[in-house]
């Protein structure tokens, strides 16, 4: 492993890839000795002209580093990352960032769109997992790492943004936005808020943070 | 990555702490006020001559020490996320002593008061050690809000001699820089 201005720059192995829910793919890479994040970190991807970021779902010590990874319609590693064969070696920097688990001050209120869920997902596999869970999707059917999230949080409830059938509705399941969630559902206090996602989500939870639980702590990480 | 969020539309904005701050607390007026004497330090280095780049490496290492000591500002004393900072020590501020040395030796005495300006990155210079003085009173009163009878933290307490130390600096540097450029200081005949 070398290092870049300080930052680890290593390769790994593509070694498994396969569908978590339409559209959403899990990649599994092979963890090289030395390898190690902090839940909640994510690794840069050193591609042909350009670069990503992806969080890890897996924990440091596993044996593959795990990412869940939105397919984007005309993206380019959404393309290429489809194209490449198992085996294929990745060039990575990282660990990155600093949205970890910030100990147990306030209760904890964690919110995620999509394949924001990834980091949490990382803090439940470390058993770092507390407090409440939004997870907003927008069909049941994109509820990925529902059985982990659900028996590793007290409060695990998915936010169904778009209209479903009664017999998809998942248990606990809110069928709205997680701000409409927030907004009607979270009782007033201090809390942890760590919101994950697209940026449109964490602008409107932001303010409405500000207008409801003033007094909270506030971490996030945007997608875009 | 965006460049906006959107996120700080209203008033206020996040520590690295994960605190909602209004912008005009003395925490984000402490750490905007050094903001602003990095890059008023950062016009000093762009307005040195080609030939002065030993100069201008150590400006660029002072504007690291700076965005560090402002990663510590905009972070509530004792949080978790501490230990992502790195360690603000004394070195920095023992650093700047001994170019302060360094610089004064190879100046004249100073027999007479001098005015702030001469050759452009000598007026720079000066414009940063107010602006240094500025941040430094910001950063005191800050942690007489925020700490009250018990004082200032050793990172603090780091900090604040490495701004004091700063100011001297800048005052040399603006010397150091008539000098280069061959002019020598503006005396003030008051
Ligand atoms: C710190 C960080 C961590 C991240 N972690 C993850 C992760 O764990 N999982 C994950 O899926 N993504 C994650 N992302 C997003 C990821 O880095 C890419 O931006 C995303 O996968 C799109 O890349 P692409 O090359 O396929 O599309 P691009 O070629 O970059 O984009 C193509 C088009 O799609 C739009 N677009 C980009 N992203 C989205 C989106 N999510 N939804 C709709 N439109 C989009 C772009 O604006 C552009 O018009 C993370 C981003 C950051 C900054």
């Amino acid at each position: 492993m070398e290092r870049v201005g300080g930052t680890p720059r290593f390769s790994a192995r593509l070694v498994d890839r396969h569908w978590l829910a339409p559209g959403i793919l899990e990649l599994r890479l092979t963890r090289q000795e030395g390898v190690t994040f902090i839940p909640g970190q994510f690794l840069r991807f050193v591609m042909d002209g350009y670069e990503r970021d992806y969080t890890m779902v897996s924990t440091p010590d596993a044996k593959t580093i795990d990412f869940c990874i939105a397919m984007v319609e005309g993206g380019r590693f959404s393309r290429d990352i489809q194209k490449a064969d198992i085996g294929t070696p990745f060039e990575l920097t990282g660990p990155h960032g600093h949205f970890v688990f910030q100990g147990p001050a306030n209760s904890a209120v964690l919110v995620a769109t999509g394949t924001g869920v990834a980091p949490f997902v990382a803090f439940c596999r470390s058993g770092l997992g507390t407090g409440l869970l939004l997870h907003g999707v927008g069909a049941p059917d994109r509820l990925i790492y529902r059985d982990i999230l659900q028996s590793a949080l007290p409060g695990y409830v998915p936010c169904i943004s778009r209209p479903f059938e009664k017999m998809d509705r998942p248990d606990n399941a809110f069928a709205g936005r997680v701000t409409h969630y927030l907004e009607q559902q979270l009782t007033q206090g201090v809390y942890d808020f760590y919101l994950c996602g697209r940026g449109a989500m964490i602008r409107d939870v932001t303010a409405l943070i500000d207008q409801q639980f003033g007094d909270s702590r506030l971490f996030i990480e945007t997608y875009d | 990555m965006k460049i906006y969020t959107g996120t700080g539309d209203r008033g206020k904005t996040s520590l690295f702490s994960g605190e909602r701050v209004s912008k005009s607390s003395p925490r984000l007026e402490a750490y905007g006020d050094l903001d602003e004497l990095n890059s008023v330090i950062g016009a000093v280095a762009s307005a040195l001559d080609e030939g002065q780049s030993g100069l201008k490496d150590e400006i660029q290492a002072i504007q690291a020490l700076l965005l560090e000591s402002g990663a510590w500002l905009a972070t509530t004393p004792g949080a978790e996320s501490t230990r992502f900072l790195k360690p603000f020590t004394i070195d920095p501020a023992n650093t700047l002593e001994a170019a302060i040395d360094r610089m004064n030796a190879s100046l004249p005495e100073l027999k007479h008061f001098v005015l702030p300006g001469g050759h452009l990155s000598a007026s720079l210079a000066h414009m940063a050690r107010t602006v240094c003085r500025r941040t430094e009173r910001r950063v005191i009163e800050l942690v007489e809000y925020e700490d009250g009878e018990s004082g200032p933290s050793q990172t603090m307490q780091h900090i604040l001699v490495f701004l004091n130390r700063l100011s001297d600096y800048l005052f040399l540097l603006a010397r150091l820089c008539n000098h280069n450029q061959g002019q020598g200081d503006v005396q003030w005949n008051g």
